[in-house]
């Protein structure tokens, strides 16, 4: 018996000898699409790095998100789909706060930091672009810019649009009307323009901002506010719909806005400057494609635009890896995969230092660039409340303006509906805090 | 008879080690991965826990009966109701049906026979993406045939104006697993039968009414047990079948219109999209509740029409 524990402790310390003096490696898990963080870059960070950190890729899934978080071990890194959203989980307990990482980092200056463009991933508890960071923009965009389909423009006779001056958001109803064409039976076969029910309340909020109006009829964002002026401006996007102006229940398009427009079923779209590089996919797309600045709701009145709060990354607060989970953020958003991304123009960098980087190779980026400019002037973090995730706007506008649409009810009971589907999760996200 | 002396015999007590040997690790795996998580669901359903728990605090049966209070949570009873009892009576007629004609000594039985029950060999998310294409009202094939034919002047948005009627399509597009079923079911009724029925003059309708279906009787009660509580529990279809576009692969963040919003569909979104872990559990537990009453009463008064050997017996 002694012989055998003698024999065990040989083994294992000829196992141990090798790794003793050697950091051990540390894994970051870092949940984003492949399209955000390809694998390429992956496997080169995870070779070259002098770290010894490995990254590895989960797959974003919302629901696995919850579930991990459920269990206390999410992503180290979570790709968000909107900043907004930190305003949501953060009086949970889900990001951790990096301003001091930001402080002493060398790659990331707060002085660097476009402050417009991240505001959402600052937050102090009540408002954006205020107080304690919890991450940053992986690139952000001005989400109300026009791009246009200029040959279904000249077909309809409508003039190119100005790319300085931005029309207003009636002019925009009369464009889409002229633009939508049906078919002897009444079925649509093009669409006016495209504002899906996710683009909605951001178009919606600078609307708002614009008017000096806010959605919520109090202090706290808990009721939605049903002053006439507030309600005209949701009237306006499900006028659209009614109209069959954009896709709807009744017609409704073949897929989602990006495609229903480079398939030649849109003749205008509200993306923004993202969606250039995205569009750069269509041949002719050169000559094809106009851009116009995000419209404003008085000719000559204030502008405002956002960023729907900007795809980014924030750390999760229970990382067991915190410093090495910034050392990735670091690389992702300032090194060398943050500069190649500038390059790419898929979207507006984070820091100021990268935003020479934008590619302006043609007319076509010079254009989109110029207004994305232009327009990142007007920021302003759209009108979210804190009490409810940002997609729960999307379901509640859909399942109420689907019974207008299909004349099952009229807008004024939709606007009563959608009001109080909105301030019923409210208050329960009110109530799960113990507010 | 058995003995005490028996039981605790050294042969007796190996065997019962042995038994309890060889399945530790499914007792390991059902009480750890199912006993367990099943009871703790059930004690957050007691709670106010959402996904990130904060002030938690037990509330008793505040979610349950807030389930019975919440219309849009009765609609999606409602709805996974009417679809199961659609989904179940078209299943089984159909596999019947199918049944039927695949039992005939025809040509090409064997194939035919693959060829219907192929289709439920296919992974429904495929299946439902075929559906998806096949309904769609500019491109979809459905369309395109009925307007080539004469027979409409333009598309029809199927998916849009029949939500429930797009996902029961799936329920004839999988009747093959009924269809095998009801394969094995006809061809345990005794030839013999059959041959003196037709003697003392029974035609076809006689004979599949008073022998036939009384003799197969078990198995379309087993089938209609099955599918009620597999169509009670659909998840998928209303998802992938959702009219409203999708964008990219977000197939589960997009919420399916109030018809086919079944009931796990939107314990699913109301767990993940609104965080209300208490809540979704709660409504999942009522539903649990109501498959196992539903099936009680099912086996109890079902049985009266069920033909059984031990019936035969007694």
């Amino acid at each position: 018996m002694k012989v055998f524990a003698r024999l065990l402790i040989l083994v294992a310390l000829t196992l141990l000898v090798p790794v003793m003096g050697q950091a051990a490696p540390v894994t970051v898990k870092f949940m984003s699409s492949d399209a955000d963080l390809p694998a390429a870059f992956v496997d080169k960070y995870n070779k070259e790095n002098p770290d010894k950190i490995t990254i590895v890729r989960t797959e974003p899934d919302y629901a696995k998100m919850v579930a991990e978080a459920a269990a206390g071990n999410a992503s180290d890194l979570i790709n968000l789909g909107s900043g907004s959203d930190v305003a949501y989980y953060v009086p949970r307990g889900l990001f951790k706060d990096l301003t001091s990482y930001f402080q002493k980092s060398k790659v990331i200056k707060i002085d660097d930091i476009d402050r417009l463009g991240n505001a959402e991933y600052q937050f102090d508890g009540k408002e954006f672009g205020k107080g304690a960071w919890y991450g940053l923009a992986k690139d952000y965009n001005n989400i109300g810019a026009i791009t246009y389909n200029k040959a279904m423009f000249k077909a309809a006779g409508i003039p190119n649009l100005s790319e300085t001056v931005p029309i207003t958001y009636d002019e925009l109803y009369q464009l889409a009307k002229k633009l939508t064409k049906k078919d002897s039976s009444g079925k649509v076969t093009v669409w006016g323009t495209d504002i899906s029910p996710m683009w909605t309340k951001f178009l919606a909020s600078d609307m708002a901002s614009m008017a000096g109006l806010s959605f919520y009829a109090d202090a706290e964002k808990t009721k939605m506010n049903r002053a006439p002026a507030m309600r005209d401006i949701w009237k306006f996007f499900a006028r659209l719909a009614v109209e069959d102006l954009i896709p709807n229940a009744k017609n409704p398009a073949p897929a989602w806005t990006n495609s229903n427009f480079t398939s030649e079923r849109v003749g205008f779209v509200q993306l923004g400057y993202w969606f250039g590089q995205q569009a750069r996919s269509v041949p002719g797309f050169l000559d094809k494609f106009g851009w116009a600045p995000t419209p404003v709701l008085k000719k000559g009145g204030p502008r405002v635009t956002n960023t729907l709060g900007a795809t980014g990354v924030v750390m999760y607060a229970k990382s067991k890896v915190p410093d090495q989970a910034f050392k990735v953020f670091e690389w992702y958003m300032g090194g060398e995969y943050g500069q190649v991304r500038a390059k790419t123009g898929w979207g507006i960098p984070p820091l100021k230092s990268l935003l020479p980087m934008l590619p302006e190779g043609d007319a076509y980026d010079k254009s989109r660039k110029m207004i994305a400019f232009d327009d990142a002037k007007y920021f302003k973090p759209w009108q979210t409340t804190g009490w409810v995730p940002t997609t729960v706007w999307d379901d509640n506008w859909t399942k109420n303006v689907e019974p207008l649409v299909k004349g099952q009810i009229n807008t004024d009971k939709f606007l009563d509906n959608y009001f109080d589907s909105m301030d019923k999760v409210i208050a329960e996200g009110k109530a799960q805090l113990g507010q | 008879m058995v003995t005490a002396a028996y039981h605790s015999s050294p042969l007796e007590r190996h065997k019962r080690t042995s038994f309890y040997v060889f399945i530790a690790p499914w007792l390991f795996g059902f009480i750890f991965l199912q006993v367990v998580p099943i009871a703790w669901g059930f004690v957050i359903s007691l709670s106010n826990r959402t996904a990130f728990p904060v002030a938690v605090k037990f509330v008793g049966l505040k979610n349950y009966l807030e389930v019975f209070r919440d219309p849009e949570v009765l609609t999606s009873y409602w709805v996974s109701f009417v679809y199961t009892v659609s989904n179940t009576l078209i299943a089984v007629f159909t596999g019947f049906i199918l049944a039927l004609l695949m039992d005939r000594n025809l040509p090409g039985r064997g194939f035919f026979r693959t060829i219907l029950y192929f289709p439920y060999m296919i992974p429904l998310v495929a299946v439902g993406w075929i559906f998806r294409l096949f309904l769609e009202r500019d491109t979809g094939f459905l369309n395109t045939v009925l307007v080539r034919l004469r027979v409409l002047e333009t598309g029809i948005p199927w998916m849009q104006q029949f939500p429930m009627g797009s996902i029961l399509m799936l329920s004839f597009w999988q009747a093959g697993w009924s269809m095998i079923i009801f394969l094995g079911a006809l061809s345990t009724v005794p030839t013999e039968l059959y041959e003196s029925a037709t003697i003392d003059g029974a035609g076809y309708g006689k004979r599949v009414r008073h022998i036939m279906l009384p003799l197969i009787s078990p198995f379309i009660f087993f089938q209609f047990v099955m599918s009620f509580i597999y169509a009670m529990q659909a998840f998928l279809q209303p998802y992938i079948l959702n009219p409203r576009p999708i964008r990219g692969n977000w197939v589960m963040r997009n919420p399916p219109p109030s018809e086919t919003f079944f009931v796990m569909a939107r314990g699913y979104y109301i767990i993940t999209a609104q965080n209300r872990f208490a809540y979704g559990l709660a409504m999942l537990w009522i539903l649990f509740a109501f498959i196992l009453v539903f099936t009680i009463l099912f086996v109890k008064f079902g049985g009266f029409w069920v033909y059984t050997e031990a019936e035969e017996r007694r």
